[in-house]
């Protein structure tokens, strides 16, 4: 203390003397609009592209919610790369950056090149080529998105990830299920299975090569692994009961899931290479949904052991249990933000059913959508955005939210229901 | 007609039909106990009813379907055993209660004609009765008249007597008013005298009250006159000496009032920068809890920017450049040239120290 005071002393000197020879003026807040960048047509040198590469860039950047790309018909010069920009037509139009690019047709295959400009810094801030063949051209485009999403806002780019949904087509007896795979903008959909009975709880194993659902196929539920590239599946489990809710460990070994096998449900782990099982509650209520925290060493689940549903984290290493939800009476179906640091999560409030966000230092809890019906909140593998399933009149529907709720879109639906969506890990 | 000369026979038969009538009646209350509980059809419902919850599981769920459905059959079984026992019960109580209906028919029919004499005999003791009453009425009838009479007479009577009091009253009021009307003159009178006499007073007492008021009025606006020529001479005075000091510190005011606009000036552009900028600024998604940086400006008196720095940096690129162009965007900062020129100078250099607050 002795020692520290004249330290105190002189550190109060030296900023009375800052403050007096500087002003200083202190910025608090900064505005909601989104960022303003110039997407500018690539050059294709007289080829017919199948894909519009610029255009699918813009409704990526525009569809995060980030990004307000200028209209085409605003566009004050159409330059093709970095010295052909001059950087004080952009800044006229107020666009903080510029994206140039040029496909040209290399044989069956195309080759890209764009680059990025910062328009008030007046430099480069990226430059690179890439050669596809035509059936990769959009992911060319996702792929370009990615660069430039996190060139400028530090967070890498989610745009060439995937998406898995259930769909349920027809009625009654004729009722069919099936599990698609897709791009995260919901194009180039697979069905990698179908079935006359119910597919329930995708879940991407970590390297993005697996999934694991319940299906009720054999008249009970069991769950499923498939591998994506051959087709091939393994039945995991049969158990008496509810066979539900896997989710893969984030090291891959693992699978957490909801078995009520031995009474009413119960969350279970299974070792995948030895099948052993251990059980992780054990109480008279019902606990299932679970979900890794990132660094695998705590679950949480939805349990009703207080009366109504409400989240729950167990770690793994002191087995003790501790309620994470506090706000309303009814919470369910938590996933974590990739960071750990927050929780998606479903909300029961007087309107209906969101896509809630939970702050795990704060406990405070923000609610994202205003849609009813939503649930199967599920996480991109940024953080960024969430994809959940709703109601849009009797069918069911894809939806996407900013992890701030701000900005928010539909995916385009498929025929009949859509349920259930799962969002990949970064697949590159 | 004929039956009326036959009255004395009577008798007999309408004795041996009551006593028929009441055996009859004890047999039926004695057998009805044992053939009362039969609501038949309420067996049959229990057994629909049973049927229609078997279709309501059936449409539930498949997995459940199997194990309710065979608890259904055993149920299904159960019920038509159940039934049949039922059904049985039900024709033994139903040929009771057949065998009992009977019994009571016959029994009704003979109750009939009983019933039958009865009410002849009943007509005939009601006309005797009729008779009987219209001599009674008629008696009444004389005795009211007499009673009427008589409450004539007293009425006359009693009127007669009402008509000698009222004119007994009628004289004393009379009297009495005559004497009132005289006591109110008399005192008229006195009331009058009395408020001359006071009339004479007051008119004295004024003319007195008035003639001291003249004297005071004159004495008065000779006070007032010399009072106003005094105040006259001192505010006069006091004028000239406020005067001279306002003269001697307008300069001063002056000054002070001129540093004041100037500081005024220099806070009006102060806010006008921080607004410009945080209109300007968009944070980036990958902005953390504490991040915060601080750029150096550089402005020319016009208020365009000469150089944008950072000067501490926030360890995050997009960061660092989303506030660079945030400055940039919001400049020139054209205002600055309608600053005092002593304000002017604090603005050719300063910081912008950026730290949301409301950062997720």
């Amino acid at each position: 203390m002795k020692r520290l005071t004249p330290l105190l002393f002189g550190w109060l000197l030296l900023f009375s003397s800052l403050a007096s020879a500087d002003l200083t003026i202190q910025i608090t807040k900064g505005s909601d609009q989104a960022i303003p960048i110039a997407i500018v047509p690539f050059a294709t040198d007289g080829a017919q592209l199948p894909e519009d590469l610029s255009g699918i860039v813009e409704s990526d950047l525009s569809r995060s919610g980030q990004f307000a790309p200028l209209p085409r018909d605003t566009l004050v010069a159409t330059p093709h790369s970095a010295d052909e920009v001059y950087f004080r037509d952009w800044r006229s139009v107020d666009s903080n950056y510029v994206l140039v690019g040029r496909v040209s047709p290399q044989g069956d295959q195309y080759r890209i090149r764009f680059e990025l400009m910062d328009v008030y810094g007046e430099k480069r801030m990226l430059g690179e080529a890439l050669t596809v063949s035509a059936d990769q051209l959009r992911a060319g485009a996702h792929y370009i998105s990615d660069k430039v999403y996190e060139a400028i806002t530090g967070t890498r780019g989610a745009f060439s990830t995937r998406i898995a949904y259930v769909t349920a087509q027809g009625a009654g007896d004729k009722r069919q299920f099936a599990l698609h795979v897709a791009d995260a903008d919901g194009h180039n959909g697979h069905q990698i299975l179908s079935s006359d009975d119910p597919i329930m709880s995708p879940s991407w194993s970590p390297d993005g090569g697996k999934l694991a659902y319940v299906s009720f196929e054999t008249g009970n539920s069991a769950i499923y692994v498939q591998n994506l590239a051959t087709g091939q599946r393994v039945q995991l489990t049969d158990f008496k009961g509810i066979n539900g809710a896997p989710v893969w460990s984030p090291d891959g070994r693992r699978l957490a899931m909801s078995l009520s096998k031995d009474g009413q449900p119960e969350i279970y782990i299974m070792d995948i290479a030895t099948r052993k099982l251990t059980r992780i509650t054990r109480n008279g209520a019902i606990d299932t949904e679970p979900a890794w925290a990132p660094d695998g060493r705590s679950l949480i689940f939805t349990s009703d052991r207080s009366g109504g549903p409400q989240l729950y984290r167990r770690d793994l290493n002191s087995d003790r249990t501790q309620r994470v939800t506090y706000t309303g009476d009814y919470n369910s179906r938590g996933r974590f933000a990739p960071d750990g640091k927050s929780l998606f999560l479903v909300h029961r409030d007087s309107r209906g059913f969101h896509v809630a966000r939970q702050n795990l230092d704060t406990g405070r809890l923000t609610v994202l959508t205003d849609t009813q019906w939503d649930e199967s909140p599920s996480v991109a593998p940024n953080g960024a955005m969430v994809i959940f399933a709703t109601q849009r009149g009797n069918q069911g529907i894809l939806g996407v939210v900013s992890a701030d709720g701000k900005a928010s879109y539909r995916l385009p639906s498929a025929q009949g229901d859509v349920r259930e969506p799962a969002w990949s890990p970064f697949l590159n | 007609m004929a039956r009326a000369k036959k009255r004395v026979g009577y008798g007999l038969p309408v004795i041996l039909a009551v006593g028929l009538h009441v055996v009859v009646l004890a047999i039926t209350l004695l057998r009805w106990p044992a053939s009362d509980p039969e609501p038949t059809s309420s067996a049959i419902v229990k057994a629909t009813l049973v049927r229609t919850e078997t279709a309501t599981d059936k449409a539930q769920r498949a997995q459940e379907a199997q194990a309710s459905a065979a608890e259904a059959k055993k149920q299904q079984k159960a019920d038509q055993a159940e039934q049949a026992a039922a059904r049985a019960e039900a024709e033994k109580q139903r040929q009771a209660a057949e065998a009992a209906r009977q019994k009571k028919a016959e029994a009704e029919k003979q109750h009939e004609a009983e019933l039958q004499a009865l009410t002849q005999a009943r007509e005939q003791a009601q006309e005797a009765a009729r008779r009987r009453a219209e001599e009674a009425k008629q008696a009444a009838r004389q005795k009211a008249e007499a009673e009427k009479q008589r409450q004539a007479e007293e009425a006359a009577r009693r009127k007669a007597e009402a008509e000698k009091q009222r004119q007994a009253e009628e004289a004393a009021r009379k009297k009495a008013e005559a004497e009132k009307q005289r006591q109110a003159e008399e005192a008229a009178r006195q009331k009058a005298e009395a408020e001359k006499k006071q009339r004479q007073a007051e008119e004295a007492a004024r003319r007195k009250a008035e003639a001291e008021k003249k004297q005071r009025q004159a004495e008065e606006a000779a006070r007032r006159k010399a009072e106003a020529q005094a105040k006259r001479a001192a505010e006069a005075a006091r004028q000239a000496s406020e005067q001279a000091l306002a003269q001697s510190i307008a300069g001063e005011e002056q000054a002070i009032a001129n540093a004041r606009q100037a500081r005024e000036a220099a806070n009006g552009f102060k806010n006008l920068v921080k607004q410009a900028v945080e209109q300007a600024w968009i944070i980036p998604s990958s902005a953390g809890d504490q991040q915060r940086a601080v750029v150096r400006i550089t402005l020319l008196p016009t208020g365009e920017l000469v150089d944008a720095s950072i000067r501490e940096s926030s360890g995050n690129a997009a960061f660092d450049r989303s506030v660079l162009q945030a400055v940039e965007r919001a400049a020139p900062f054209r205002e600055m040239q309608s600053l005092p020129t002593s304000a002017q100078r604090q603005f050719r250099e300063f910081n912008l120290d950026f730290n949301p607050e409301d950062v997720r």
